[in-house]
């Protein structure tokens, strides 16, 4: 791998990104691309905007220098940890990119993320957090909540 | 597009494998409330868990998909019902690393790798940390253990830690969990001799009797906490925060001290479950269970302690009870289809196995006994799940 390499990712409207070919390949869609050959002087990414991308892109290039730097737990986390409080509709788009881009570590995130916080909340108040809009009907409603009395408390 | 509406339709939209990712992570009660936010969360995120019956909760059996020795990094376990003899696996990530002693009332006491113990909440994934066993004061020949530099403890007199892991909780009661007003309260068999207890703000375990006896199984009944040994009875006054001191309550017919005894309260009255088993000439089952018993007590109050009588019990109309490592109950079985009256299930809870947990085809002695027609059916899930930890009862609420 010629040092300094650049690989250029290009967003679904249009914005190109020039990365270390190291950053790209923390992508595993990437990775493959390039070891595959079949990368050529851009690569489009057709699902993901340039907002999006940008942040992706933040994610992996510091995770590629914690690799060298070594880190503790703790420093990692606290990075993590800032780098993910983020509005609900780019924590959305977060998830459905680092899954389609194959970062495991990003992907990984932002389900921890989203996990905490639907835990300890009852179904209305997660609806609520989500902007998810009720389509059960009444009778399925009841029928859920007759069986796992014992959840609902 | 707006994005206050697309962030509508988005998150109920969100792909089932990555809901999935994301319920993995939940305990189940967070995904059994997830399952009632949409029909497509529902479709994703439904935990598979056996019925939770509240007016006559029988326990779910609880096994390890993997060993826990060889993988102490597995969370993946399963609920077997005894009613549709069916499995269901679930993550359960706050299991990691511990093996289950025994439950009751939805909660589970766990000792880890390095000995702590812990009570654990699966369902709701709420865990609290139990004050450390090296608290409890030690004689006849256990010294006190020896600890690393992170003050963990590192050996017990010469044993390594997995050897002294298995051998010294002998059986660790539930009797309150943390959900109840008092807090909790548990009380262990450690080793062979000592019965302590601890209770919900204390910082150490006290010992209940001084090291003669050994303990089968413990109970609260009528207020009071009743432990029994192989020849006797014994209970303990417990008002807010003390313990009065031991009452021998009776002795008990030497002839039926056998393998194992359990107490079980049944309709207001105190019950006394003796089990008894032969050694077995095979490589993959060391011994069965081969005869059990169940005796009711007759409290005369003016009697002097040796003439407590037993009476024993030829009938249990439509109870089950369930012994083991657990908090030993009956169940009332009416109107459930596919469980029996009369009969006890239990599971392995023999000394021998856990000093020896032998390899992946040793059989546990688990089953059900059919006290009308002496006759004992072994039980267990037909998908392979393994020996370590050895299956117990899980009371889910």
């Amino acid at each position: 791998m010629a040092p300094g390499k650049n690989i250029t990712l290009k967003s679904s409207d249009g914005e190109e990104f020039a990365i270390e070919e190291t950053v790209a390949m923390e992508s595993q869609t990437i990775r493959h691309m390039i070891e595959d050959d079949c990368a050529e002087s851009s690569i489009p990414v057709p699902n993901v905007t340039a907002k999006i991308l940008s942040k992706v892109i933040e994610y992996c290039k510091k995770h590629v220098e914690f690799a060298a730097t070594k880190p503790t737990d703790e420093e990692l986390k606290s990075w993590d940890t800032e780098f993910i409080k983020v509005d609900l509709n780019t924590l959305y788009d977060l998830i459905l990119a680092a899954n389609y881009l194959n970062v495991k570590g990003l992907l990984d995130l932002t389900c921890e993320t989203v996990a905490n916080m639907i835990k300890g909340k009852n179904p209305e108040e997660i609806r609520k957090r989500f902007n998810i809009k009720n389509d059960f009907t009444p009778e399925e409603e009841a029928d859920i909540r007759r069986e796992n009395q014992w959840a609902f408390e | 597009m707006d994005s206050a509406v697309r962030a509508q339709s988005s998150w109920a939209g969100l792909q089932p494998d990555l809901l999935a990712s994301i319920g993995n992570l939940l305990d189940a009660v967070s995904c059994l409330r997830c399952s009632a936010v949409c029909t497509s969360w529902a479709a994703a995120l439904r935990p598979d868990l056996p019925p939770v019956r509240l007016d006559q909760p029988l326990p779910w059996l609880l096994l390890s998909a993997q060993n826990l020795e060889s993988n102490p990094t597995n969370t993946t376990f399963a609920f077997y019902d005894v009613v549709t003899r069916k499995s269901c696996r679930i993550p359960i990530r706050a299991l990691q690393g511990q093996r289950w002693l025994g439950s009751n009332d939805g909660w589970l006491v766990t000792v880890d790798l390095l000995c702590n113990l812990c009570l654990i909440k699966p369902l709701f994934g709420e865990t609290l940390t139990l004050p450390s066993v090296t608290t409890i004061p030690l004689w006849r020949g256990l010294l006190p253990g020896n600890y690393d530099s992170d003050g963990n403890i590192d050996g017990f007199c010469g044993m390594d830690l997995k050897k002294f892991s298995r051998s010294f909780f002998k059986k660790v009661i539930i009797c309150r969990t943390p959900d109840s007003e008092s807090g909790f309260l548990v009380v262990g068999m450690f080793a062979r001799f000592h019965l302590a207890v601890v209770k919900f703000g204390e910082k150490k375990w006290t010992l209940l009797d001084d090291l003669k006896r050994v303990y089968h199984d413990v109970i609260v009944f009528d207020g009071k906490l009743y432990a029994i040994t192989g020849n006797s009875l014994h209970c303990w006054d417990f008002e807010g925060s003390s313990f009065g001191p031991r009452k021998k309550v009776c002795n008990i017919d030497r002839r039926l001290y056998i393998w194992s005894k359990y107490l079980v309260e049944l309709r207001g009255e105190l019950l006394m479950v003796c089990r008894n088993g032969e050694f077995l000439q095979s490589t993959v089952q060391n011994y069965k269970t081969v005869d059990v018993k169940v005796y009711k007590f007759n409290q005369n109050p003016d009697s002097a302690p040796q003439r407590v009588s037993f009476t024993l019990v030829d009938k249990l109309d439509d109870v089950a009870i369930f012994v083991g490592t657990s908090y030993s109950k009956a169940v009332p079985t009416v109107g459930i289809d596919g469980i029996k009256g009369n009969c006890v299930y239990f599971t392995d809870d023999s000394w021998w196995s856990f000093i020896n947990p032998n390899g992946p085809n040793f059989i546990r002695d688990l089953g059900v006994f059919d006290l009308g027609e002496e006759t004992y059916e072994p039980f267990y899930p037909k998908e392979s799940l393994v020996n370590w930890p050895p299956p117990t009862w899980f009371w889910p609420c």
